[in-house]
């Protein structure tokens, strides 16, 4: 009787959609697990050198920068955020979505823009030397280093901080913040008694985000010469033409980012406050007046200007320079390379969350939450890791069709998935998965139960709910999924790089090979579009928190 | 002859909570309209799942009509029961007009017969002027009326209607009571009502079955 009973209830769990998803779980997962097993095989020579001589270089640089930029870009994004919602300052409406624009703008172009910006030619020197007769000692404006890698990571990354709490503190605050004053404490000490504290989960969140994009960094990184794990494992692999190591450095850097998630989990222990309130106003800014409305209006242009202003003006300067020459067919087939594959690959993502945050749906709670943790695992994996491991399952199943390919007539040997650009589609998915995903599962929450209910109530197996029902009330979800992912897929530059195929260049290669060969000018125009697509998904995000878009 | 036959049903939602549900036994007629009373937690509607074919028994059986729906090793799928039912929050699909909602059930039926039917449901409702309007745009007791004729629309077996005034106002409650028995009696729907409202049932049913916490008892006729 019992097993009769086990097995009804296997028989109504398991369907199509339940099948499809953990086949797409799984296939998330298996380059990422390939990647780990590289720990369990025998080292090489190589290898042996690499973890005597450099190991320890690339891990300092790594941890320095995760650390210091993790820091800054956390001091700036919460002080910032707390300035446009606790107070009230000439331009304080404009900064609110202002200051999150530098996420349109791609670290690696930053970097090169500010390095010549900064060079004995570039803009600075140029007019200090030449309208005010001030020769700068060579070094002093320096961002070829670590330190200008911070610089660069923490102004453009910061408005992640900003963002997430700036919404939190909207959102949250208010009552506390009313309630704080009344009950009788003074500005300082209600930021540091009560919006610190309450924060804490928001903050943790945006800091999370900014380790997350560093540790996934490789053009700023590589371009101002600092030795980090996700450029070393570039470097064994195309300097050395070692992928066994590189596969041990990207599965080091793995634990790394297992690490950071446990100590994140740790961070946010008992923190996850669920508000008892449901009041959404926002709290009412305190005024500055005076000296200190001037302070804070110069602080949030200063850093507006220093993160989005200045470098776009000097690549619009460098683009009417150079258009003319650089605009030429070769364009056309970059736009069409970059948006035929982020389509495609973005396609893909929205069907495959579709299927399983619907079968999510369908699931007792904890095994849903295990397959949509695994489905979102790729956003926390630097590009390098994802682009290792999806190379290698992709040259072991080449191997394994080997006789096929000879069979066929190709020739046994032969790389022909693995040289197609089908491994540079699945190793977007895997990376963007998170971003589509979580898009339709928050559209998917927001639709009750009860609809997808009467709808089988009413006769509609899965599949006739999912079509008559679910999906015409997800559209807007649907869509904002599109948008964001196809926006990152866009800008991203290491996966590019590594799973290209032979002579296949996007928008963003092209921009960072320019840049790489010193032709600096002639990135600005690629550099420009990018910022431009990058546009669009920040000003989709601001919308969306200003609840225009379901 | 037993129209719907519930034996010894058990359920619980998981492994470490005691059954909401547990060896609940109950019969009914055909045509017989019978309230289910209970404070909230009983498992009313949990009660309605169980039948609609939401949720699975941990064991017991349902039979409607001398088919068994549900039992120890078959479980048959909701949307194969022919069980109608009325959502607390209606569920009405927001993107759909009235006509569309009442038509949702009958993909079955001919174009033909889709049209008859949906005409006689919406004379039965009463809602022949609103066939065009959306969800939105139609008041608490309209929305009723219409999640009422979209459960009715496909000739269910048993209707289910679970807490169905519990978002109306007072003042109306006691007209649409007074009408939905009506509607019942004219259609000789054999129906499961769920309340917490003693008078709801005193109104609506032939008979009340009472809930209480992970206990059962009978009463009425």
């Amino acid at each position: 009787m019992r097993t009769k009973t086990i097995l009804r209830g296997i028989k109504r769990h398991t369907n199509g959609w339940l099948i499809m998803s953990l086949i797409v779980a799984v296939g998330i997962l298996l380059p990422i697990l390939y990647v780990m097993s590289s720990l369990f095989r025998p080292a090489n020579d190589n290898w042996i050198r690499v973890k005597q001589y450099l190991l320890t270089d690339y891990v300092i640089g790594s941890a320095k920068l995760v650390i210091l930029t993790g820091f800054f870009a956390t001091l700036i994004g919460f002080a910032l955020a707390w300035l446009v919602v606790g107070y009230s300052f000439p331009l304080r409406r404009f900064f609110r979505w202002a200051l999150i624009l530098p996420l349109a703008v791609p670290p690696y172009i930053a970097a090169y823009t500010y390095s010549t910006m900064t060079s004995y030619t570039g803009i600075i020197q140029a007019t200090l030397r030449n309208h005010f007769d001030i020769t700068v000692p060579p070094g002093t404006i320096e961002v070829m280093s670590t330190r200008g890698a911070i610089f660069i990571l923490t102004l453009f990354l910061f408005p992640y901080v900003f963002l997430i709490t700036r919404t939190f503190l909207e959102k949250q605050s208010a009552s506390y913040i009313e309630n704080a004053v009344l009950l009788g404490r003074k500005r300082f000490s209600l930021f540091i008694k009560v919006v610190l504290p309450i924060s804490r989960p928001a903050i943790i969140a945006g800091l999370m985000l900014v380790v997350f994009e560093v540790l996934s960094d490789y053009g700023v990184a590589n371009y101002f010469g600092v030795q980090t794990v996700s450029v070393a494992i570039f470097q064994t692999w195309f300097g050395m033409y070692d992928i066994d190591s590189a596969m041990r450095l990207a599965a080091w850097l793995m634990i790394v980012v297992i690490g950071i998630f446990v100590l994140e989990r740790f961070l946010r222990r008992n923190r996850q406050f669920h508000s008892t309130t449901s009041q959404n106003k926002p709290s009412k800014p305190q005024q500055l007046r005076g000296a200190a409305a001037v302070a804070a209006t110069s602080l949030c242009m200063f850093i507006f200007i220093l993160a989005f202003l200045l470098p776009i003006a000097q690549l619009v300067i460098w683009t009417t320079w150079t258009y003319r020459r650089v605009w030429g067919a070769e364009y056309v087939d970059l736009i069409r390379n970059s948006l035929s594959v982020a389509t495609i690959s973005t396609l893909v993502i929205v069907l495959l969350a579709l299927l399983t945050a619907r079968a999510g749906r369908m699931l007792t709670s904890t095994l849903s939450y295990t397959i949509s943790r695994l489905m979102t695992s790729g956003y926390a994996i630097p590009g390098a890791i994802v682009a290792i491991g999806v190379m290698a399952v992709f040259i072991n199943l080449d191997h394994r069709l080997s006789h096929f390919y000879g069979w066929i007539g190709k020739g046994e040997g032969a790389l022909v998935i693995s040289m197609s650009l089908m491994m540079l589609v699945t190793g977007y998915v895997i990376r963007f998965m998170a971003t589509g995903y979580n898009a339709i599962e928050a559209g998917y929450e927001k639709i009750s139960r009860s609809y997808s209910e009467a709808s089988r109530t009413l006769g509609h197996g899965h599949v006739g709910t999912f079509f008559r029902v679910e999906l015409p009330l997800l559209r807007g979800a649907v869509f904002t999924g599109f948008v964001l992912t196809f926006v990152e897929i866009i800008k991203e530059l290491p996966l590019t790089l590594l799973l290209r195929p032979f002579n296949f260049s996007t928008l963003a290669t092209r921009t960072y090979q320019y840049a790489i060969d010193e032709r600096i000018y002639d990135a600005a125009l690629p550099s420009i579009l990018l910022i431009c697509i990058g546009l669009v998904s920040v000003l989709f995000i601001h919308r969306l928190g200003k609840g225009d878009i379901t | 002859m037993n129209y719907v036959t519930v034996q010894d049903l058990t359920f619980r939602y998981t492994r470490h909570h005691d059954p909401i549900i547990d060896g609940l036994s109950f019969t009914m007629k055909q045509g017989e309209v019978v309230g289910i009373l209970g404070p909230s937690g009983s498992g009313k509607s949990t009660l309605l799942r169980l039948v609609a074919g939401l949720e699975i028994p941990e064991k017991g059986s349902i039979s409607i009509d001398g088919r068994v729906i549900v039992d120890n090793s078959f479980c048959m799928d909701a949307e194969k029961r022919g069980v109608g039912m009325v959502f607390q929050d209606y569920a009405l699909f927001p993107h759909l007009n009235t006509t569309d909602n009442i038509l949702f059930g009958l993909h079955r039926l001919s174009r033909a017969e889709r049209q008859r039917r949906l005409q006689e449901m919406l004379e039965l409702v009463q809602l022949t002027e609103y066939a065009k309007r959306y969800p939105y745009e139609l008041s608490g007791g309209q929305q009723q009326r219409v999640a009422l004729a979209r459960a009715l629309a496909p000739r269910p077996s048993i209707l289910l209607m679970d807490e169905p005034f519990s978002n109306l106002d007072a003042s109306l409650k006691e007209s649409i009571r007074d009408e939905l028995r009506e509607l019942l009696h004219k259609a000789e729907m054999t129906c499961l009502f769920v309340s917490h409202d003693q008078a709801d049932i005193d109104a609506i049913c032939d008979r009340s079955l009472q809930m209480d916490n992970r206990m059962m008892a009978m009463s009425g006729l």
